[in-house]
């Protein structure tokens, strides 16, 4: 696979993370961190969710979408990219890029379609390839960021990024040592696959069978630190991380 | 007797009059407890902000401490009459990990209308009290006293009586020589700062403790005749505001009367003596004066509720009312968690009458109301209360740096930016609510 490096040479980068859950961000800071790494950038991350109260879930594309709707780009760009909400010495921290994540498993979810059609006006095409399930994901994130109201280089500061079909599909791609077209997996078979992955990687043996994935927020921190080496094995199992990964080493830095 | 109701009053206007701007303007901090290096520029209503354990309170403090090097001095009954922690002077310096500090610490105010006054504070570590090592007051460039190890002088004359080490040379001279009348009001308003800390167990009579400076104790001592002589104010301003333009003084009085009533409950407060039977066994003073509201939703006969009953958001209103608006409360005052006891509607509420009192006080040369405050809060709501674009308002976060020390930084908006422009860029959303997504820089602390 070609790597694209940065011509002007970035050596580091902040980045602000909106992700679905807690589970989500180990996986994008670790697996994001090191191939970005490997193309000389160093990459600190934050995530950028303020803190929820115990009442909201855990996780979700709404989380996602409301920030974003809550959020609206006058407040992101001056916020994350232009100096900050206060002056002086009260700028808060300045970010480069900003990833927006979702997986893709949402594509189905009848409360995902009547939202996008109720909130943007957006009909989601069911179905579809790996590559068209990520497109459809990137459209819902370019409306609801309001991709059209901003620039061409703020748009380039928003890095939508789909998970196909999850954030799980990278650790398997990270765990295991076959090529393989990870976002292939779904399902049962996703569900099976990771929680072996990350039975086998605390040394347990793996059942045969798992009804659902362990949301385990430390357990999942683990898993991603531990097999982060194995983001090489993401881009080339992963095409859409590899496209998002693109997308965000040719950001140009923000000037200091 | 005494009592309000509150079906008397009506809503009052005032006129603005010429601008008489005393306050303190700036504070240099260097090496007191954990501030290292600060230099603090005030408004009229100021409010520091910041996570637990960051230094907020030591900041009134190090203005506490100005205060009492302009005032009695520096012995234990004299800061804590002030409200200051009595921190052995030894951790009144600043004491940091590798960092090799001089024994000395060093507060440099500067005011309104131009004076200066440096101190330099020293102490061993066999000394009870802080002694002061050196000051100075300048008014422009013009001296107005100084001492020093190579001695003292006032308005350009040696002075040759000794000076007690642990009291200010101003306290000690003023009766002496001839100054100027706006020096010696400045100075003597700004000597009377105290910190208040009202505590529940004070403000209902459960404890009992002295009133060193009037009106009103610290925590709330004395509250009774507080009350009752505020009452005796407020009743004078009414008859002769009668049929006329509301004085700036009047203005004040009912602004504060307001916020008692904010809660709804109460129809009437005021104060009597109650028969023994019907006052708590808890109440440590039985047999005297005490203040009392009426529950406007219960019978006639029995809608008598003492402050041991009542509410305590009420109660903390009603101690804010008196220190803002009686005439013997301190012009220049520090509330430490302004938001005590209250909820977060009342919070701002009291903060927005508190920033009305001052600006008509200051504005309209009132002899009634506060005319410079310090606050401390940990409600977001506070914040609802602040105009971050008027000078006279600022809002300060305190945080401890990399290596400790603490930090205060003005919360502005960004360069160049106008309401409209800021208002875009913060989504519409309030300072409150700013300040609980963490979008406030160091707001919440290191948690």
């Amino acid at each position: 696979m070609e790597t694209y490096r940065a011509p002007w040479g970035i050596s580091e980068m902040h980045i602000g993370v909106v992700c679905e859950g807690p589970t989500d961000y180990p996986a994008i800071i670790c697996f994001f961190g090191e191939a970005l790494k490997a193309r000389d950038i160093n990459a600190t991350f934050n995530a950028l969710f303020p803190e929820m109260d115990r009442t909201r879930p855990e996780a979700g594309w709404a989380n996602v979408l409301l920030w974003l709707k809550n959020n609206p780009p006058a407040k992101r760009i001056q916020q994350y990219f232009g100096g900050g909400l206060f002056g002086g010495n009260l700028s808060g921290e300045q970010y480069d890029a900003i990833i927006i994540h979702l997986d893709t498993d949402i594509i189905e979810h009848e409360s995902f379609i009547n939202f996008a059609r109720e909130s943007y006006n957006y009909n989601i095409s069911t179905g579809g390839d790996c590559e068209a399930r990520a497109a459809e994901i990137s459209a819902v994130i370019q409306i609801a960021a309001d991709f059209n109201s901003m620039t061409q280089r703020d748009q380039s500061r928003h890095v939508p990024t789909p998970a196909v079909e999850s954030t799980e599909n990278w650790c398997v791609a990270a765990f295991h040592g076959q090529p393989e077209n990870f976002e292939l997996i779904r399902g049962n078979e996703l569900t099976n696959r990771f929680m072996a992955a990350l039975e086998m990687s605390e040394s347990r043996s793996p059942q045969d069978q798992y009804t659902n994935v362990d949301k385990d927020n430390n357990r999942r921190k683990r898993f991603c630190e531990r097999h982060a080496g194995g983001a090489s094995r993401v881009i080339s199992g992963c095409k859409q991380f590899a496209s998002a990964l693109d997308k965000l080493a040719a950001i140009q830095p923000t000037p200091s | 007797m005494r009592a309000l109701d509150r079906t008397r009053f009506g809503v009052a206007l005032g006129n603005w009059f010429g601008k008489a701007r005393q306050m303190l303007k700036r504070l240099s901090i260097t090496r007191f407890k954990s501030v290292r290096d600060q230099q603090l520029e005030f408004g009229r209503v100021n409010l520091f902000i910041g996570g637990n354990g960051t230094g907020k309170s030591s900041l009134l403090e190090a203005i506490g401490l100005t205060s009492a090097c302009l005032g009695r001095g520096l012995g234990d009954s004299d800061i804590s009459q002030k409200g200051l922690r009595l921190t052995p002077p030894e951790l009144m310096k600043s004491s940091f990990k590798n960092e090799s500090l001089p024994k000395t610490l060093e507060l440099d105010a500067c005011f309104s209308n131009g004076l200066d006054y440096k101190v330099v504070l020293q102490s061993n570590a066999r000394d009870p009290l802080l002694s002061i090592f050196s000051e100075s007051c300048y008014s422009q460039t013009h001296k107005i006293f100084g001492r020093s190890n190579r001695g003292a002088s006032a308005t350009g004359v040696s002075h040759a009586t000794r000076l007690e080490k642990n009291r200010g040379i101003w306290d000690q001279i003023k009766a002496t020589y001839e100054i100027a009348p706006e020096i010696d009001q400045e100075f003597s308003e700004f000597a009377r700062y105290v910190i208040y800390t009202p505590q529940t167990d004070f403000l209902r009579g459960k404890q009992a403790g002295r009133v060193d400076v009037p009106p009103v104790g610290l925590h709330g001592e004395g509250l009774p005749q507080a009350v009752s002589t505020f009452l005796e104010t407020y009743a004078a301003h009414r008859r002769s505001t009668r049929g006329r333009t509301p004085t700036a003084a009047w203005n004040i009085l009912d602004a504060c009367v307001r916020l008692v009533w904010l809660p709804g409950w109460a129809s009437t407060f005021g104060t009597h003596v109650a028969k023994p039977l019907l006052t708590s066994r808890d109440v440590v003073d039985r047999a005297s004066e005490t203040v009392y509201f009426l529950d406007r939703f219960m019978h006639g006969s029995r809608n008598r509720l003492s402050v041991y009953d009542s509410s305590e958001g009420s109660l903390f209103l009603l101690f804010a009312a008196i220190i803002l608006s009686h005439p013997l409360s301190p012009k220049v005052f520090a509330l430490d968690n302004v938001d005590n006891a209250l909820n977060p509607k009342l919070t701002r509420k009291l903060v927005e009458t508190i920033i009305e009192v001052c600006s008509r006080s200051q504005n309209q040369s009132s002899d009634v109301g506060a005319k410079q405050v310090f606050l401390t809060s940990h409600n977001p709501t506070a914040l609802d209360a602040f105009d971050i674009f008027d000078d006279d308002q600022r809002v300060f976060v305190v945080r401890r740096n990399d290596k400790g020390h603490t930090v205060a930084d003005r919360l502005t908006q960004p360069k160049g930016a106008s309401r409209e422009d800021w208002e875009l860029m913060k989504a519409g959303r309030n300072l409150s609510q700013l300040w609980l997504d963490g979008d406030i820089p160091g707001a919440l602390g290191n948690i």
